[in-house]
């Protein structure tokens, strides 16, 4: 399937939010990191808004997307619904920072809570029977994700911020979510091992005959060494890169600045890449044409 | 009631003369194909040389399968895919947002985007030829007398062709040649159930679900 960039940059932006407000959440239950939440919050805000503007450009008739909260069991509705969600915990966040009053537990706790239910309707939109590759590992894929991008670019913030407490914490929280990230990938990988696709032998289509045949013995070809290749090797890589980053900037909390950086790009090459690596599998079961 | 199309795969001659008069009575863009045929095959048969003439061939005339659990309704987030009060599916442009996960949900393929209108599209089966007694198009202008149109709540004895030189309507199970119930076939079902079946007699069908 040709790569949908609007959609890419969607999802991509929808796990930088909800893994920093996760983040952030974690961060408000652990009393840390009060001085840097407003510029984290506004980064989340901002990474919203962006994936909001991607996922615009991905629609034909944008001047009708009311008519997108029309259908409950769609997944473009959920993510609708999951959006206003969290923009209006945004601007709860807003006004409880503002007023420098002390963030309650419960608001961190529902925030954590519509974070993770976000990345799964997320995750839902793209859960088709029809294409082997899109199956629930998705939602282990888009979870991993969150769980990279939001501690990396808290991480990003704290050190910039040179807020020590919070980069030790946002260091240690990128090595497990990256950790989990790469183990996320893995599932996908197996999953994909086990698809399977309708068999033809041989066919053609008559108003394409120049158009050879597609034959799919297993997805694992397309990602070791098929097409997908790169994006599949690159992206596992880049998030061993992040790990090593994040392993060896703990001991250099304070200094982490180079290593922060690297993870970061790191982090969102990994994000990018594997996204058009879904779209590269994304075969029907279907493949006469 | 489900409005469906049986194909007897056996008399159909890939003139493509369907897929022809789909586009020309659906105005069909430029590089849609509302329906669709292919060639399946040639593909050896079992315990033959792989030369021919041990090989068959069928064609395969795809659009929409108007199915019974259709995903392509489940995703829609406007409701413009929808199942019609006769069990086909329809879509409504003036909700349709074009943001073309039907098109991804469906498994055969069938949907297309019309760049003009700046929405998705697919086989009606022929909605408005259908609410004035007529046939829709790929039933009429089937020049093997391949494809029958009727409810698949009402059995095989519901399904209809075209008009023979008398003026009489053909129906399907008295003009076809005999065929067995395990002679019908589906194209492949994730779970969607697609209402539209293909009659295969006396060659394997490829691509599963039997």
């Amino acid at each position: 399937m040709e790569t949908q960039w609007p959609l890419v940059i969607f999802t991509f932006f929808v796990c930088v939010t909800c893994g920093l407000l996760g983040s952030m959440s974690v961060l408000a239950l652990k009393g840390q990191g009060r001085d840097l939440q407003m510029t984290a919050l506004v980064a989340s805000a901002v990474s919203l808004v962006i994936g909001g503007i991607g996922s615009f450009l991905h629609l034909q008739h944008w001047e009708r997307i009311f008519n997108g909260f029309g259908h409950i069991t769609s997944g473009i509705t959920q993510e609708l619904i999951g959006c206003v969600v969290l923009a209006i915990l945004i601007v709860v966040w807003f006004v409880m920072l503002r007023g420098g009053k002390k963030l309650p537990v419960g608001l961190s706790a529902v925030t954590l809570v519509a974070a993770v239910a976000m990345v799964c309707a997320t995750a839902h939109s793209y859960l088709m029977a029809a294409i082997p590759a899109w199956s629930w590992a998705l939602v282990v894929f888009y979870l991993g994700n969150a769980l990279m991008m939001g501690p990396v670019v808290l991480w990003g913030i704290a050190a910039i911020k040179r807020d020590q407490e919070v980069e030790k914490t946002a260091i240690g929280m990128s090595l497990i979510g990256a950790a989990a990230s790469l183990v996320a990938d893995l599932v996908y990988t197996a999953v994909c091992a086990t698809a399977t696709f309708a068999n033809y032998g041989h066919y053609a289509d008559p108003t394409s005959m120049t158009t050879a045949p597609t034959h799919i013995d297993s997805l694992m070809d397309i990602m070791v060494a098929g097409d997908g290749a790169v994006n599949f090797w690159v992206s596992l890589v880049c998030v061993a890169v992040v790990i090593a980053c994040a392993a060896v900037a703990r001991k250099k909390v304070g200094a982490s600045v180079p290593f922060m950086a690297v993870a970061v790009v790191a982090a969102a090459v990994a994000s990018i890449l594997f996204r058009v690596l879904i779209y590269q599998l994304g075969y029907s079961v279907f493949l006469l044409y | 009631m489900t409005k469906a199309i049986i194909t007897d795969v056996n008399r159909c001659v890939g003139c493509l003369a369907c897929s022809v008069a789909c586009k020309a009575v659906n105005s069909v863009p430029i590089g849609n194909y509302w329906n669709k045929v292919v060639r399946v095959g040639p593909n050896p048969i079992p315990g033959g040389s792989g030369q021919y003439p041990d090989v068959y061939m069928y064609f395969l005339p795809i659009s929409c399968q108007h199915c019974e659990n259709p995903e392509c309704v489940h995703v829609c987030p406007t409701e413009a895919s929808h199942v019609a009060e006769d069990g086909t599916i329809q879509i409504d442009k003036e909700k349709c947002i074009g943001c073309q996960f039907c098109v991804m949900a469906c498994p055969y393929g069938v949907r297309y985007l019309n760049e003009e209108e700046k929405v998705v599209e697919k086989c009606t089966l022929c909605e408005q030829k259908l609410l004035q007694g007529e046939l829709p198009q790929c039933v009429s202008q089937c020049g093997g007398n391949a494809r029958w149109v009727g409810d698949t709540d009402e059995g095989l004895d519901s399904f209809v062709g075209s008009f023979d030189s008398a003026g009489n309507q053909r129906k399907m199970t008295e003009f076809l040649e005999p065929f067995e119930e395990s002679d019908i076939y589906h194209l492949p079902d994730v779970g969607n159930k697609p209402s539209f079946s293909y009659i295969l007699r006396g060659q394997h069908w490829e691509g599963g679900d039997e």
